[in-house]
């Protein structure tokens, strides 16, 4: 093997370092690309995440007793904080979970569980439902990741330990594209030099002997991660990273602030093909109080979300996508001090699902009221099942896991909520 | 070895390493068999999908296609079944495209984004009775082709965002069909902005009475106020005090303490002594000046050790009244909710600024 005529480390390193070459965790095989007429074409997906728990009582879910006063949305009988008036506008493109009831109070196991529908063990990984979706959704060849994450920034350093969405089991191609600063758009995603096409020649042969005199999952792994990257920095979609060429005007409107600008992005990745989303703030996790906190977020998150509904429609995109606010718990009902995994809300938009309503009830009356459910609990099972049918995945598909242990995608007790799916 | 190395390549498919090249042309070539139709938009860079895993009608994505698909390309649809959404965004496809298009009778959803289509094209797709999602987002379609948008039996939404059609022409429309959502709606838009701007107003209006509630409740409570704050000084200034001279308590018992160990170590080494040499007079007197030192030492420990209790229970209570007078003064002025109300006052500001710069900008 000439050594002299392979591919400069610093390229490679650039490569990984932008977050486009996936590290080899755990070995699989590829399985056979399938028959495209047997796949689903599904619905794209934009997670919102609040890392840290977002007080329920301080956004979706008030209470007459609670800190913030309450206002009508568009859907006679549904109310939120009155702090989020332009999302009260969307009421009636929204469904509003109020009864989740998840069990983990602890920030980075409460993640895990909500990203992937499982409770974390030490055997092994589970795949975060971003992984998930790319796994079952993504095309072979597709020029665009199918899975990207936008760090939207944090207003506190807080909410435990960071969970990063993990492929586990369905295989390492699957892992997210990072996008560190939505306004920057993608790093090293132009040519250094004008001369890669001959470089690459060159790296051909070498790396079709390296394979065959290596056959190991890690090799084939590294070899498609490195055609991806070039097949996106050669992309024309992939000028669906640089924010430049939306008119200011709508800059404005989904807001200066980074969450908006990130949720701006998403609408244009999800537009060139990228089938999941995922943008995440940090620092809700507001031990000393929500009320202080949440006035200070609610005007940029209220302007953001409400710009991306209003968006996704008006260009006949939001049956296609499906909008997910969440965070890994709620907070105590009053104050929003401590963590609240017993009754919590998340919102879903979009997405074709049966939107103008709200799922479940909290407590409304007694000492503390939220503090119990009083109709219809969602398990995390139960909400991961009914996210993945939303997307149009097969629930009962099963994955090998390591140990030859058969995984169906969701637990089998797992309920789906009927009455969100159309 | 070998074998393995080439089962191994073959499972790698994806590691065909074929860097991507410039696309060329593929002519169009009538087919028959629908097997074929889908190997040749495959091959032009389409995917073709079930809608879902429930229904078995098939999605026809040709936004891969970009450069290859030409409208003739389009008559490969024509053999495959049971088509329900097809998309078109930013392709080649114009009105002679379209006739091909309207032929496709199990079409509901169709998504032509940033197309060269045109009004007069349109009319081709009126065969297309199941139609019920139309998207010419980016078209020049103008006002002229309402007609013909009107003769859909079962279109349910329509999206005429950024074509040329008018918001009088949109309105128009929405008259002729009344079921029919069709975006951009201004006047909802409008409706909903001003909702919204309206709502922030009352927040911004509740804030501040709650606000100035607090206030005018703190504000008669002043010369309570007054007093409790004069109060947490004084009582501030005797814990103080009381903290200096329990300190210096507290070193005093601590000194006489040290100085009453050395004594006791003192008298019982002269005991020591004595005892051995009981017939010694000076070791006898020494042991009596011994004991009277301890003794009286002995007294003064005891005495400051009261004067200390004393003191450090008493510093208790004037910390314990500090603190209750000091509770007393946040519960009249209110400070953590009055913070909390403004916080919320200028919030809500905020949020009456910005949707009344959304209504004023919609209603320029």
């Amino acid at each position: 093997m000439n050594r002299e005529k392979l591919l400069p480390r610093r390229d490679f390193l650039r490569l990984s370092a932008a977050g486009v070459l996936s590290s080899v965790t755990v070995p699989w095989f590829e399985s056979l690309a399938q028959a495209a007429i047997k796949q689903p074409r599904g619905k794209s997906c934009i997670l919102l995440w609040m890392d840290g728990g977002p007080s329920q009582q301080h956004t979706f879910d008030p209470k007459p007793t609670g800190e913030f006063r309450s206002i009508k949305t568009t859907v006679p009988g549904i109310q939120i904080v009155e702090q989020l008036p332009q999302l009260a506008q969307c009421m009636n493109d929204m469904a509003i979970l109020r009864s989740m009831k998840t069990d983990i109070n602890d920030h980075y196991d409460a993640k895990y569980y909500l990203h992937t529908g499982y409770r974390r063990t030490s055997a092994f990984e589970h795949p975060a439902i971003g992984c998930l979706a790319s796994s079952e959704l993504s095309v072979p060849d597709q020029e665009m990741p199918c899975f990207v994450t936008i760090d939207a920034g944090s207003d506190k350093t807080n909410g435990g330990r960071f969970y990063r969405s993990v492929p586990g089991y369905v295989g390492p191609q699957h892992a997210p594209l990072a996008v560190q600063e939505p306004t920057k758009g993608l790093e090293n995603l132009k040519e250094l030099g004008d001369d890669l096409d001959a470089r690459l020649e060159l790296l051909e042969p070498a790396e079709e002997r390296f394979s065959k005199d290596y056959p190991l999952g890690s090799v084939g792994t590294k070899q498609s991660a490195f055609q991806r990257a070039v097949r996106l920095m050669r992309s024309k979609r992939a000028k669906a990273f640089d924010l430049e060429s939306e008119p200011a005007k709508l800059r404005e409107e989904y807001g200066k602030h980074r969450f908006g600008q990130s949720c701006l992005l998403a609408r244009r990745l999800i537009e060139s093909g990228v089938r999941f989303v995922e943008v995440f703030h940090r620092g809700w996790d507001d031990h000393e109080g929500a009320a202080k906190r949440i006035n200070e977020r609610a005007p940029w998150m209220d302007a953001a979300m409400s710009a991306l509904i209003r968006d996704l429609k008006v260009r006949g995109l939001l049956e296609d996508t499906l909008v997910v606010w969440m965070g890994e718990f709620g907070r105590s009902p009053g104050d929003g001090g401590g963590h609240f995994c017993n009754a919590w809300s998340t919102v879903w938009a979009g997405g074709g699902i049966k939107t103008g309503q709200v799922i479940g009830k909290t407590s409304e009356t007694g000492k503390n009221p939220g503090s119990t459910i009083v109709d219809r609990p969602i398990s995390a099972p139960d909400y991961i099942a009914t996210l993945c049918l939303a997307l149009g995945l097969d629930i009962h598909k099963e994955f090998m896991a390591p140990g030859n242990r058969p995984m169906p995608m969701v637990e089998k007790s797992a309920k789906p909520i009927k009455e969100l799916l159309a | 070895m070998r074998s393995i190395g080439f089962i191994a390549l073959a499972l790698f498919g994806m590691t065909n390493l074929s860097y991507p090249t410039e696309s060329k042309p593929l002519p169009y070539k009538p087919v028959q068999e629908e097997t074929q139709a889908i190997a040749a938009l495959e091959k032009l860079g389409g995917i073709i999908r079930l809608v879902s895993l429930e229904d078995k009608a098939l999605d026809v994505d040709l936004t891969g296609a970009t450069d290859t698909l030409t409208d003739e390309h389009l008559q490969y649809l024509l053999v495959i079944k049971n088509i329900q959404v097809l998309r078109l965004k930013e392709t080649q496809v114009t009105d002679a495209g379209l006739v091909h298009i309207g032929k496709i009778t199990s079409l509901k959803r169709l998504f032509l984004e940033k197309t060269r289509v045109t009004d007069a094209g349109l009319v081709h797709l009126l065969p297309l009775k199941e139609l019920s999602y139309l998207n010419l987002y980016g078209t020049s379609i103008t006002d002229q082709a309402s007609e013909t948008l009107l003769k859909f039996p079962r279109l349910q939404t329509l999206i005429l965002t950024e074509t040329q059609v008018s918001s009088k022409g949109i309105q128009q429309l929405q008259k002729g069909k009344t079921d029919l959502e069709i975006l951009p709606n201004l006047e909802l838009r409008k409706a909903q902005a001003e909702a919204a701007w309206k709502a922030a107003q009352k927040a911004v209006a509740d804030a501040k009475a709650d606000y100035e509630k607090i206030q005018a409740e703190v504000e008669k409570v002043a010369p309570e106020i007054k007093q409790i704050q004069e109060e947490v000084n004084k009582t501030s200034a005797e814990f103080s005090e009381m903290t200096k001279k329990n300190e210096a308590a507290k070193k005093e018992l601590a000194r006489l303490t040290m100085e009453l160990t050395q004594a006791k170590e003192a008298l019982e080494r002269v005991q020591k002594e004595s005892s051995k040499n009981p017939q010694d007079a000076l070791l006898k007197s020494q042991f009596e000046e011994k004991k009277n030192q301890y003794d009286s030492l002995q007294k003064a420990t005891t005495t400051a050790r009261k004067n200390s209790d004393m003191l450090e229970a008493a510093t208790n209570a004037a910390k314990k009244n500090s603190d209750q007078a000091k509770q007393k003064l946040d519960k009249l002025k209110n400070s953590k909710k009055l913070t909390d109300a403004k916080l919320t006052w200028e919030t809500n500001l905020k949020l009456e600024e910005t949707t009344r710069k959304i209504w004023e900008e919609l209603n320029k």
